[in-house]
């Protein structure tokens, strides 16, 4: 990529904490710059950032806060890494309101975030939950990625991330088209209207204007999460039972398009390896840690997969 | 509450969810042949009832309604030969007959006895290739050989879908208990008119499909109810309540179904015609 143009942003979320956010944005982060690409990671955990332990290096001095506060600059806060190729900027902020950053400075912060040089990649590690800072930030990437796990509270927990992440996404645009007015209906009177999937607000938005339903959904149309689930367990033992954890990944991603009208696809699944808990034990990535893990192969071809989007994305821009 | 067998006329025009066609609706490629449809049909009923974790808290109890009702329309359309056809020319797609089938081996397998005309079943229109009952890849463990009096029921598919969403069905086991109790409603339904059905006819499940008919089918399967649980995932209180035909204690209509579906399931019979039988059986006495 030449210099000046912005750099693609992917986010690293989920709506549950200890699903593997940290694990998947750091070993990502690591395999596209062993793969040639300026990257950028940014623990955006804003309230609980530990990427840094995850990479073997010191917690950086000045962080976020000191961008937010407009101390410095991204550029500037960004250091160095034992990888090629790779720089780090900490989210770790201890001021209370630099973890709220306001709106505006929210803003910038993200306008900043594409604008760094020398930089391709800029991957963000996000924290848990569904506020609006990580939502922002996940919405704002042009790869989202949310990673799930084999679990009930872990499914349930994406899902009413990705409808939070889509309303949230929905509120920003609502002034441009003046939707407001159905938003509000649909929020208060949930029944009369029979909103009660993303889809069905689309329906309920065209239905009242034609045109703008059809902005609309062309504009959230672009939401394309990507899944990638962690700690995914093969079929029983010893039985080749095509309804291994795998499945789970692309029914979600399935039922996201079909009944919420939200385009998810699967990125990745990443199966169940003890080499991940040694490799954090040992405070490296799991390039160094242990290169021949099966986590770290499946984390290559999501590295591969990512690679050949951002060359599609180069392409088309 | 009315249990209906739509008209053509009363299928809506298009999915409501996010799917832009029947197809999308059960994720199936417009190749699909019967047997892949009715695996489809099973997997995506089974995703929106949370029955499959991917599935988990997807949907709250009315939206999952909504996309029941989309995978209903979706079968209730593509099932049909001439409706899935008529579809088709809508779409701009060839007719079916020419393009790719994945497993063309496995839909020429035989049929069974079709149903007789006065079950409450809508004879269906006769269909150029016979649908197979679904394979069970999950519950693959539990297919026992089948004795020979036993032939795998293999019955064409009725027009019967019910498609309509009035049905309150988070509400449905309060509304049992508020009603007012007019005609002195047995909460336990009588066994009507219709004689038991036995052998071919019970597996066929060509009669009414009521809890005695269940407890039949799961006796002549050499099932206790607590096996029955075991193999379904199902709490023993709803089986005991489905064959009781204990109307307080029935699960909320929102599971009905789908319990009966994974009943059929372990009891190797059509799950579509025991689900919508017993469901349409129980509807009859306002449950």
């Amino acid at each position: 990529m030449s210099e000046g143009r912005a750099a693609r942003i992917i986010a690293v979320g989920g709506g549950k904490g200890g699903v593997g956010k940290t694990l998947v944005s750091t070993n990502l982060a690591v395999a596209l710059a062993a793969r040639g690409q300026r990257v950028l990671l940014v623990d955006a955990d804003l309230g609980g950032a530990n990427a840094h332990t995850i990479l073997g290096i010191a917690p950086p001095l000045a962080t976020l806060s000191d961008v937010v506060e407009r101390k410095s600059t991204l550029d500037d806060i960004a250091v160095a890494t034992p990888f090629a190729n790779l720089r780090f900027v900490s989210g770790a902020l201890d001021d209370i309101s630099a973890a709220n950053p306001n709106h505006s400075a929210k803003m910038r912060l993200l306008r900043q975030l594409g604008r760094v040089d020398g930089v391709d990649v800029v991957v963000l590690d996000l924290g848990a939950g569904t506020s609006f800072n990580t939502l922002d930030f996940f919405l704002i990437a042009h790869t989202s990625i949310l990673v799930v796990l084999p679990e009930p509270t872990s499914v349930e927990n994406a899902y009413r991330f990705l409808k939070a992440a889509f309303f949230r996404r929905l509120a920003v645009v609502e002034k441009a088209y003046g939707i407001g007015e159905i938003l509000e209906a649909a929020r208060s009177q949930r029944n009369e209207l029979g909103v009660h999937t993303p889809a069905d607000l689309l329906h309920a938005i065209e239905k009242k204007n034609p045109d703008v339903g059809r902005q609309v959904r062309a504009q959230m149309a672009r939401f394309e999460p990507r899944l990638i689930l962690n700690q995914a367990l093969p079929g029983e033992l010893g039985s080749d039972h095509p309804d291994d954890d795998g499945q789970v990944a692309r029914d979600m991603a399935s039922a996201c398009r079909r009944f919420l009208g939200i385009p998810a696809r699967v990125l990745g699944v990443l199966p169940e390896d003890d080499a991940v808990r040694r490799a954090v034990r040992a405070r490296k990535p799991l390039a160094t840690a242990a290169p021949d893990a099966p986590v770290k192969r499946a984390l290559d071809v999501v590295a591969d997969r990512l690679l050949a989007e951002l060359a599609a994305a180069e392409v088309a821009a | 509450m009315t249990s209906s067998t739509p008209s053509p006329a009363a299928l809506p025009e298009r999915p409501r969810g996010g799917a832009a066609t029947w197809y999308e609706v059960l994720d199936v490629g417009p190749g699909a042949s019967p047997a892949e449809l009715g695996e489809a049909y099973e997997r995506s009923l089974a995703l929106v009832e949370g029955r499959t974790l991917g599935g988990y808290f997807l949907l709250d109890p009315l939206a999952v309604q909504s996309a029941r009702a989309d995978i209903e329309a979706a079968w209730a359309v593509l099932a049909d030969v001439e409706r899935r056809a008529a579809y088709d020319h809508s779409l701009g797609l060839p007719p079916a007959t020419m393009l790719p089938t994945a497993t063309t081996t496995t839909t020429t397998t035989t049929t069974a006895a079709p149903a007789a005309p006065s079950t409450g079943f809508p004879t269906p229109p006769p269909q150029t290739t016979p649908v197979r009952l679904p394979r069970t890849p999950s519950l693959k463990f539990l297919a026992p050989v089948l004795d020979d009096s036993t032939p795998p029921v293999t019955l064409p598919r009725t027009n019967t879908t019910t498609t309509t969403t009035t049905a309150p069905t988070t509400t449905a086991r309060t509304a049992t208990t508020t009603t007012p109790p007019t005609a002195a409603k047995p909460s336990t339904l009588p066994t009507t008119a219709s004689p038991p059905p036995f052998a071919a006819g019970l597996f066929a499940l060509d009669g009414e499909v009521n809890g005695q008919v269940l407890k039949k089918l799961r006796e002549a399967r050499g099932l206790t109810l607590d096996e029955l649980a075991e193999l379904t995932k199902i709490r023993r209180p709803y089986l005991q309540a489905i064959e009781d035909q204990d109307l307080e204690n029935l699960p909320a209509r929102v599971y009905l179904r789908g319990f009966l579906t994974q009943i059929a399931r372990a009891l190797r019979v059509d799950k579509t015609r025991l689900a919508e039988g017993y469901v349409a059986f129980v509807a009859r006495f306002g449950g």
